[in-house]
Order: C-alpha cells, then sequence, then structure tokens
C-alpha cells in the first residue's frame, strides 16, 4: 500500500516509516498541514496517516478540505486528544478510522490495514467463505467440511468480521469496536474468551486452524500455506 | 508584617457610612428644630407686631389728620408763663381773675392768627367765660395741657373744678395743618396716652434724628431703618423693670411727613426670653447630635471593622500558608458571622480538594514509582544482555503499557469529574448497552464459573447521557467481579424502573455471590488508587471504581454497594424526561440494532 504520513512530531513518524516500509508499505511523510494537503490532494495514496494537531493546518480542517474535494482516501487519524468527543467529531468529519495516542504499532498497522483494504459492500453478498470454512450470512450457519457448525449470534457476529478481514490482522480493541461499538480497554480477557470460544468451534480438531493468534496484536483468520 | 493588619478608623468604609448616616439624621432634626424656632418666633411676634403696626398707622393718620395748638408751634405765647401772673395773687380766684384779663385782653389786640385767637378763646371757655367759638375745633385735653402749663400747681385743683364743667361736652377740635407733624404726633401722643400706658413704648424723633419725646431708654436710633420689620431693644425703665432684668419691646418705626420718625413698640420681654431659650436649645442641641453622631459613627463601625481586621489578618495568615486558619465567629448568627461561616467552609471545601489533590499526586507518585522501577530494571537487565530476551522486551512494553493506561484511567476521571464531556450527551437506552455488555462478557462468567441470571426490562427507558462512559462504567463492574469474585456461583444482574415521586429512575444492580467488600473499605474503594489490602498482589491500578464513582455523579446517579452474601451493587440512574414519545423509542431501536451491523 501507498500510505502518507501526516505528522509534525519527527521522531514518531520516522519510526512509523520504518515499521511500516519493514511490512512492506511505500510510505511517505510530510510535518506540516498545508503541504500536507496538497500532497493529499495530487497524489494518489492507497491510506493517509493524519495527526490532528499541526502547524500550518489543524488536521480535522485539513479532513474537511480533502473531502471538500470529493477526495475519499481512507484517513486514519491519529490524536493526543483520545475522547470519545474527538473521536466522534473526526469521525463525523469524514475520518475512517481513529487511534488516540500513545498507540502500539501493532494496533496501528492493523487499523490501516484494515482501512487501507477495499472491501465489498457487506450486503451484495450472501455467504462468505474462507477456504474450506463457509459463512451463510442469511440462515447464520457456517460449515466446515460439509459439517454443519452452530454459532450463537455473538459467534456469528465476531466470524463474519473475522472473516470479512480475511488475512488481515485485526486487535482486541478493533474487534470490540467494530463488533460490538464499545469504545474502551476491558481489564479482563473478554475477547481472549470469545475468540478461543469461536476457535473451539470452528477449528475443533482439525490439523489446518483458520485462527491464528498473532503475539503482541491481535487475531487473523486465514489459510495456513 | 507588611500587611496592613489594622484597618484606619477614617479610611473604613463603614465609619464614614455610620457618620453620614447619623450626621443626616442629626442634620434632619436640626431642620426640624429650626424650622419649630422660625414657626414660633413667627407666631409670637406677628400678632404684635401687628398690634403695634396698627396703633403707629392709626397714629400717623390721627397726626396727619389732627391740628394741635401747642405754644410751641406759636411763639408768641412762650410769653405766657405763670410768673406773669403769679406776682401776690395768692389765691386761685384771683390769679384765674387776672389770668382770664390777660387772654381777654389779648384777644382785643390785633394781628392774632385765628390759631392764637382760637387758642386764647380756648383758655378762656375752659375757665368758664362765656366765649362764642366753634369749639369742635380745640381739642379738650391740648387746653387742660395749657392750663396746666401756665397756671401754678396749687391752683390746679380749683382750675379742674372749673373746667370739668366746660370741657363736659367739648368736642375734638379739626382742621389738618402739616407744618410740623412730629411735635405734633409728640402733643398727640402726650395726650392720648399720657405715657402711662406701660406695655407701650413710643419715642418720637425729629428731623435731625434727636429724640423730642420718648419713654424709652436706650434705644440706639442709628441702626433704625424705616423698614425694619421690627427691633429687639432693651429698656431699663426701673418702674417697670421690677427683676432688675432688661426688658424688651417689639418696635415698628414708622416714618413722620416732615421726615422725623414715630417708633411705636409693645413690650415682648416673654416672647424675647422664649425665642432667646429656643435659640440657645437649638445651637447646644446641634452641637451635641454632632458629637453624638460622631460617636455612635465610631462605635457603631468600631465592631465591624473589629470584625473585618480580623477576616484580613485570617486571609493573610492563609496567605503566608497556614491553611489551617478559621475566621473566628461569636454564633451570633449575624452578618459578619453568616460571612465567617462562608469562609470557613470554602476554606474546609478548599482545603479538601487541596488535600484530595495532594492526596492522589502522591498516590500517582507512589503507584507509578513501583512500575517506573521495574521498567528501570527490565531495561537494565536487556542492556547486559548479550542477547535480548523476546519475554523480557514484552515485560517491558507490558509495563509501559500499563503506565500508560493509569494515565488514561486519571486523565478520563478527571475529565469526568469536570463534566468537560457533557456535549457527548445523548439519549440512549441503557438497555441495550448493557445487553452488548452481557454479549460480550457472558463467556468469560461461564468460563469463571459465574452463572448469570438477567431480568432486564422489556422496556426501554431511555436515560441522558454518555454512552461510552457507561458502557465502561459496566464494563468496570463486570471486569471487577470476574477479577475478585471468580468461581462463586451466581451473578444476578437486574434493570428496573423505580418511580419515585415526580421523577424515574433506573435501578440497576448487580449482585455476585462472591466475597464481598470489608465494611470499612465500602466507601474507601472509589478513592483513586484505594485496592483493598487483599488484591493488592493482582494486576490492576485501583481506578475502576472512581471512574464509576465519577461517572455516577456526572450523571446524578446514586451508587451504593452492600455486602449482601456476595456484593450488592445498586445503581439509581435518573431516566431521561419524555422517555416514552415514540421518536425517542425508535431512536432507541436504532441504537440497538447499530451494533449489528458493523
Amino acid at each position: 500500500m501507498r500510505i502518507f504520513i501526516i505528522e509534525d512530531d519527527v521522531k514518531l513518524s520516522h519510526y512509523l516509516l520504518k515499521g511500516l516500509s519493514q511490512e512492506g508499505h511505500s510510505v511517505e511523510l510530510c510535518h506540516d498541514g498545508k503541504t500536507g494537503l496538497i500532497q493529499a490532494s495530487t497524489e494518489p495514496f492507497d491510506a493517509i496517516i493524519l495527526d490532528r494537531m499541526l502547524p500550518g493546518m489543524d488536521g480535522l480542517n485539513l479532513l474537511k478540505s480533502l473531502r471538500g474535494m470529493e477526495i475519499d482516501t481512507p484517513v486514519l487519524m491519529l490524536s493526543n486528544l483520545g475522547e470519545v468527543d474527538h473521536r466522534i467529531e473526526g469521525l463525523r468529519n469524514g475520518c475512517d478510522d481513529y487511534l488516540a495516542k500513545p498507540f502500539s504499532f501493532a494496533e496501528l498497522l492493523a487499523r490501516i490495514e484494515a482501512i487501507g483494504k477495499r472491501r465489498p459492500h457487506p450486503n451484495a453478498q450472501e455467504s462468505l467463505a474462507v477456504s474450506d470454512l463457509e459463512l451463510n450470512l442469511l440462515t447464520r450457519q457456517a460449515q466446515r467440511r460439509g459439517r454443519y457448525i452452530e454459532l450463537l449470534t455473538r459467534e456469528f457476529k465476531l466470524l463474519e468480521y473475522l472473516m470479512r478481514h480475511e488475512g488481515q490482522v485485526v486487535t482486541k480493541t478493533m474487534l470490540l469496536e467494530q463488533v460490538w461499538d464499545l469504545h474502551f480497554d476491558p481489564k479482563t480477557n473478554v475477547v481472549e474468551v470469545h475468540i478461543s470460544r469461536l476457535r473451539k468451534k470452528i477449528d475443533q480438531s482439525l490439523d489446518s486452524p483458520l485462527i491464528h493468534t498473532i503475539r503482541g496484536a491481535g487475531y487473523v483468520l486465514r489459510k495456513k500455506d | 508584617m507588611s500587611f496592613a493588619r489594622k484597618i484606619k478608623l477614617l479610611k473604613s468604609s463603614s465609619f464614614r457610612l455610620a457618620i453620614i448616616t447619623f450626621s443626616c439624621v442629626c442634620l434632619s432634626s436640626s431642620i426640624s428644630l429650626l424650622t419649630t424656632y422660625l414657626l414660633t418666633k413667627k407666631s409670637l411676634v406677628e400678632p404684635t407686631l401687628a398690634q403695634v403696626e396698627e396703633i403707629a398707622n392709626e397714629s400717623i393718620a390721627e397726626i396727619g389728620d389732627l391740628e394741635f395748638f401747642h405754644p410751641d408751634i406759636y411763639p408768641r405765647f412762650r410769653d405766657v408763663e405763670p410768673r406773669n401772673f403769679i406776682y401776690n395773687d395768692t389765691s386761685p380766684s384771683k390769679f384765674t381773675k387776672t389770668y382770664i384779663q390777660f387772654f381777654t385782653n389779648l384777644l382785643t389786640q390785633s394781628g392774632l392768627s385765628q390759631q392764637e385767637k382760637l387758642a386764647a378763646q380756648g383758655r378762656l371757655f375752659a375757665l368758664g367765660e362765656d366765649i362764642n367759638l366753634p369749639l369742635e375745633n380745640i381739642p379738650s385735653i391740648l387746653i387742660r395741657h395749657l392750663l396746666n402749663n401756665e397756671i401754678p400747681e396749687d391752683f390746679h385743683d380749683y382750675i379742674e373744678n372749673i373746667t370739668d364743667e366746660r370741657f363736659s361736652d367739648w368736642p375734638e377740635y379739626q382742621e389738618s395743618i402739616h407744618k410740623s407733624p412730629s411735635l405734633l404726633a409728640k402733643h398727640y401722643l402726650e395726650a392720648e396716652y399720657f405715657l402711662d400706658d406701660e406695655s407701650l413704648c413710643v419715642e418720637v424723633l425729629d428731623t435731625k434724628g434727636n429724640a423730642i419725646f420718648s419713654n424709652i431708654e436706650g434705644l440706639t436710633p442709628g441702626n433704625l431703618k424705616y423698614k425694619a420689620f421690627y427691633t429687639i431693644v432693651s429698656n431699663s425703665d426701673p418702674v417697670i423693670d421690677h427683676k432688675n432684668g432688661q426688658r424688651a419691646c417689639l418696635i415698628k418705626a414708622s416714618p413722620l411727613p416732615d421726615g422725623g420718625i414715630l417708633l411705636v413698640g409693645k413690650e415682648f420681654t416673654r416672647e424675647y426670653q422664649l425665642l432667646d431659650t429656643l435659640n440657645y436649645i437649638i445651637f447646644y442641641g446641634f452641637l451635641f447630635s454632632v458629637i453624638i453622631s460622631l460617636l455612635c459613627g465610631y462605635l457603631v463601625s468600631r465592631q465591624a471593622i473589629k470584625r473585618i481586621s480580623e477576616i484580613n489578618q485570617v486571609c493573610h495568615q492563609i496567605m503566608s500558608g497556614d491553611l489551617g486558619k478559621r475566621v473566628p465567629f461569636k454564633n451570633t448568627d449575624g452578618d459578619y458571622d453568616q460571612l465567617a461561616l462562608h469562609i470557613n467552609s470554602m476554606l474546609d471545601k478548599i482545603q479538601q480538594l487541596m488535600t484530595g489533590v495532594k492526596q492522589v499526586s502522591d498516590n500517582i507518585a507512589h503507584d507509578l514509582k513501583s512500575p517506573l522501577t521495574r521498567l528501570r530494571g527490565q531495561l537494565e537487565l536487556l542492556l547486559h544482555m548479550e542477547k535480548p530476551e523476546r519475554g523480557t522486551i514484552e515485560a517491558v512494553i507490558d509495563e509501559n503499557d500499563r503506565i500508560i493506561e493509569c494515565f488514561n484511567a486519571l486523565l478520563r476521571i478527571s475529565q469526568i469529574e469536570q463534566g468537560a464531556r457533557r456535549a457527548a450527551f445523548r439519549r440512549f437506552s441503557l438497555h441495550s448497552v448493557l445487553e452488548t455488555l452481557i454479549e460480550v462478557y457472558e463467556p468469560t462468567f461461564q468460563d469463571q464459573g459465574i452463572q448469570l441470571s438477567v431480568t432486564l426490562l422489556d422496556d426501554h427507558h431511555l436515560i441522558y447521557g454518555d454512552k461510552e462512559q457507561w458502557s465502561q462504567t459496566i464494563a468496570n463492574l463486570f471486569d471487577n467481579i470476574v477479577k475478585y469474585a471468580p468461581g462463586s456461583g451466581n451473578l444476578n444482574i437486574k434493570l428496573s424502573v423505580n418511580s419515585q415521586k415526580e421523577s424515574n429512575y433506573l435501578h440497576l444492580q448487580l449482585h455476585d455471590s462472591g466475597p464481598g467488600i470489608p465494611e470499612d473499605d465500602l466507601q474507601k474503594v472509589f478513592e483513586r488508587f484505594y485496592r483493598i489490602e487483599s488484591h493488592r498482589h493482582t494486576k490492576g491500578n485501583g481506578l475502576g471504581l472512581s471512574l464509576v464513582m465519577a461517572v455516577c455523579n456526572l450523571h446524578k446517579a446514586k451508587i451504593r454497594l452492600t455486602n449482601a452474601s456476595g456484593l450488592l451493587v445498586q445503581i439509581d440512574i435518573p431516566t431521561a424526561i419524555n422517555s416514552h414519545e415514540p421518536a425517542t423509542l425508535s431512536f432507541s431501536k436504532m441504537e440497538t440494532v447499530e451494533p449489528e451491523l458493523p
């Protein structure tokens, strides 16, 4: 992916540049709002990482101008103002995801990859399939190697999300946000419990598990090669 | 102590105010006294003056109208002196005869004016001679006067007998001449009042200002003006002054046609004394009230100044760092006590907050010291490793995350406590929030051996507030149950509506069957960084319930913790107004459905 980082913290942006480049993305940097806007509106990017506080031009205004020019490059907004109001404000003004500083690189990577990868409209499909796992969106039934798997509503929602983001790392907070619309870090391992239950049902006694844990980051659903 | 401990009396506003108030009172009372004085003076002076004026006017009119005979007017009669007749006439009849003869002879002389003739004829008539003359033109009293002057005193009785008969029906003489009205006035007054009337003061000044007639002593005419309304003069007439005091009279000065002045006055001593006393009283009363007002101002403001000085002193002590100082108060329930009470309660609140802040910052310092020390230790360990272990690096990151999380939680709590996040307030269904959270937590509860029994209202009551704060709050409570009551058996979750008076409350009840909280700690658990002794070794920062409390406070919800074979958490949350409106109901449904379509 071609990622554009508009961030005035030079150290942080270089750290991001390094990290994202290692993951195989091509990254460009910019340290102030005005040139950032010009560059973002003239060059094609797959995703933009935008800091909210910027010299020259406020990140939120930059986003507004960008959306005003009908440029809908996915934007991940970074901010020290990690509060809900600001997140809602950012989302309302057209950013695709919002991440509060300080964050882990894994979280950022997972999120930027999630928004950077275009996915088909959810309602256009009747079923999802990953490897030998099939999920019927209408009957809410899963099938693996011809075996029907009964899913509870919560398990269905979780599996649907994982399957739609096949091959992408999803973090715990992403799961809580996207599946349940909960915006906080639980002090207990609620997400792990959900995943392990789902794993039991999907990967039960099979030698080729689909749900994998990525240490320090989250989970990914993919066919293991 | 550069700070002004004592307030200067004269600079004190309350002293000024008191003085101004009392001065106003004094001034108004003085004005009323003065008015009384003037009115009294007027009511005393006016009738007397009117009387005097009436007499003066009458006198002037009559002086103008009348004509008198008098030797002084007709110089030829100057020669008519008693000595001309006395000689050797020792009997009154003989003298009278000679006297009559003299005037009879005079009448025969030619060259007498009509006036002179009349005067002579008048004398003859008075003494019984048969004379035909216009008697109405000669004032009887003048004739008597002339006779009394010209005839020796020894014969007065004799003459009296004769004249009484003659004068019994003598009409007054009338003809106007204006040769010398002053002189006439003197004679008129002599005749009219005989200077007997003690209450009447009379003086006549001629054109040169000399008194030609007076029954007043000590009058200084120099300061008299014609227009003078009245003049108080002293009169030391020994006849009427039996108390050896000065007498006063009210005098009216009227001009006479020839330039002389007629002064007519009435005795005014008693009234004058009264007015004088009144004057005296008013002057000393005013002086006295000025002194009293200054004194009262001082006394009244002294108390105020004293109290304010006390308060200032305490404030100064507090400014110099002694926050434990309090303003003394005297339990009189007065305004200064109220002020003192308010200042004291303000100081209490400030002190409480300061202590809170201090405690929190102490706690932060203390609670962060151990993870930071651990972090440092781990980093040092890494430094000395030949090849860094992945586990150690992860531990470092974990430790760092915990510190960040702790800061975030603190920041969040203080933001909630400041109420800075009311902008995110919406109506939402607590019911759906609870359902979502139960969905998320249920597997974890099951893994921990906790069976859920959930009783949720079917009714979607809305509450007004921050949805995410409430999610976090309930999640914190769930986390606590998972952490501190594992394997305990049951968890009852109940959401119901409580109607109290006018307002409705949503009643959320979480009842676990865990070990509960020691009674002593029931309130302390809401304090920041407070951790129950037995939980100190477990993971956690002691901020979870502080956040719960902050959210409850922000939403005016009440939270109660009780030990009832397990911990019973009860929260009463006020419901939003008009929660049964269709529009808001559909809104709540939308909210419920939303999470299912990520």
